[in-house]
């Protein structure tokens, strides 16, 4: 059973991106977080109220990047998806 | 609706045999090593006693001086260190970030020096008892 | 009564020499008796008796650490300094607060920020006598909706050796007591120059911001745009508390203000760098 993500209007974040880095600003929570690749890019592939697997959402980036072996960059996008979780910026599913 | 996973390797051969120049792919993640935090969130540190709050000093930023390297770990090392990255001297526009992101490479970065540099600031953050200092005064949300 | 910047302290004091010296120090600036305070300061005995037998200040007022340490009546006007600060640093919700220098130019700040003994203090003192005007020593004032730097021009806490070169040049009239042996070793306090009183309703737009570091060899470095805002965000007391606000114009700060890290043997070398790099910043 593989975990799902999803993230809704109210986990809406403002960015701020700087020469290197992006600042994340979650209004729900008033926290502000510094986060490098790839957190705004996957961030900005989800859509609002829809749920994505870490698989998904690998497909997703694969478009646009050179991701490596299948399998570790699952395992690797799962964990940023986790630790988004654990933030709040993004919820399980 | 998951797609095929794109062949890298036919991705680009296409793109060479289109002629014209196609942007290589950015390398976004490090491939099979373990996923690294990709996030450093501000926080207010724990209260401090009130004697070094209002007696607090924020220390010097420890800098590498021009031409010190930034190790993977973020530890500053002597330039020329191998493994290390440039520390200084990195400006990108806004808007080239923002090209990176849609697929087109940052000129000369890579996702381990993107990490070097997170680290970086992580431990500034953590090594700094300025984090104590004012930021203890903090109240968070 | 006192106004600095937009800022009305009422400072009260179970003795009378802090006041004293305070109201000489700051004898020419607005008179505001009468005004409603934004903050109360109060220097207070522990006891009835710590009131007369080896006196201790607590500092309390409006904002208040319960486990402040004490400190002796001799330091009374370094007490009421603080007391100032602890209560701007955490009631003062108008501004975004950093904890910095500025001073002003033509109509633009330069900003500086780091540790106490990194020169930020003794620097804006210093220009402040060369045709800058000095807008502060500890806080600057970001105005969220502007993005302009405002003053808060108390006196200019100096410390150990930069006493003496800065006595030297602004002779004794507007030098405080000097103060022994503090937790922060020797202080004594300047008053800002006429102009800086005189001007203290009136901000700039920042132009520059240097992260200063006194005591090594001359050297300038570029700081990444993620480093700046990481140290803004430690150098301010409220960044967190003002929210949204504070996030869009401490970024805007950041991406609009070219910043420098710069290491100086001397004072004059420091003015020399400093003047340099404002020439050169567009």
């Amino acid at each position: 059973m593989e975990t799902a993500y999803r993230r809704d209007e109210e986990d809406a974040v403002s960015a701020c991106v700087l020469d290197d880095m992006v600042l994340l600003y979650h209004r729900r929570s008033g926290q502000t977080h510094m986060v490098i690749s790839p957190v705004p890019e996957i961030l900005e592939r989800m859509v609002d109220g829809e749920t994505v697997t870490a698989a998904a959402m690998h497909d997703r980036l694969a478009r646009d990047f050179d991701l490596g072996e299948r399998a570790a960059a699952v395992a690797e996008i799962g964990s940023h998806l986790d630790a988004l979780v654990a933030l709040g910026l993004v919820r399980p599913a | 609706m998951s797609e095929p996973t794109p062949d890298p390797q036919s991705q680009e051969a296409q793109a060479g045999e289109a002629g014209s120049p196609a942007p290589s792919r950015r390398q976004l993640l490090m491939g099979g090593a373990v996923a690294a935090s990709a996030i450093v969130s501000i926080r207010p540190a724990l209260a401090n006693t009130a004697a070094s709050v209002l007696n607090c000093t924020i220390p010097v930023p420890d800098q590498g001086r021009a031409g010190s390297a930034i190790a993977p770990n973020g530890q500053v090392v002597p330039a020329g260190t191998p493994g290390a990255f440039p520390g200084t001297g990195r400006s990108f526009t806004g808007e080239q970030v923002k090209q990176a992101m849609r697929g087109r490479p940052l000129p000369g970065t890579s996702y381990e020096q993107n990490q070097a540099y997170l680290n970086y600031i992580r431990r500034l953050q953590r090594g700094t008892s300025g984090f104590t200092c004012y930021a203890s005064l903090q109240m968070p949300r | 009564m006192l106004r600095i910047g937009p800022a009305t302290f009422r400072i009260g004091s179970a003795w009378g020499r802090p006041i004293d010296a305070l109201a000489r120090l700051y004898a020419d600036y607005p008179d505001v008796r009468g005004a409603i305070a934004d903050f109360t300061v109060r220097l207070q005995p522990a006891s009835a008796l710590r009131r007369w037998v080896r006196p201790h200040i607590f500092i309390t007022g409006d904002h208040g650490l319960a486990d402040a340490a004490p400190m002796s009546l001799a330091h009374g006007l370094l007490a009421a300094e603080m007391g100032m600060n602890l209560q701007m640093a955490l009631g003062w919700r108008r501004h975004l607060l950093l904890h910095a220098s500025s001073v002003e130019k033509d109509g633009r700040v330069l900003v500086m920020t780091g540790e106490s003994g990194s020169g930020k203090s003794t620097l804006a003192a210093l220009l402040g006598e060369r045709g800058w005007r000095l807008m502060g020593d500890e806080f600057a004032l970001l105005d969220m909706a502007s993005g302009a730097i405002l003053p808060f021009p108390r006196l200019v806490s100096l410390k150990n050796r930069a006493i003496d070169v800065v006595a030297g040049e602004v002779g004794a009239a507007r030098m405080g007591p000097l103060l022994r042996a503090t937790a922060k070793g020797d202080i004594r306090h300047m008053v800002p120059r006429g102009d800086a009183v005189a001007r203290m309703d009136e901000g700039g737009m920042p132009a520059l911001l240097l992260f200063p570091r006194f005591g090594h060899e001359a050297a300038v470095r570029d700081v990444g745009q993620g480093e700046v805002f990481m140290r803004l965000t430690q150098a301010s007391t409220n960044y967190v508390a003002l929210g949204e606000p504070a996030f869009a114009a401490l970024t805007r700060f950041v991406r609009e203000v070219p910043a420098r890290a710069i290491d100086f043997p001397s004072g004059d070398a420091a003015i020399a760098m400093v003047e340099r790099l404002w020439s050169e910043t567009p």
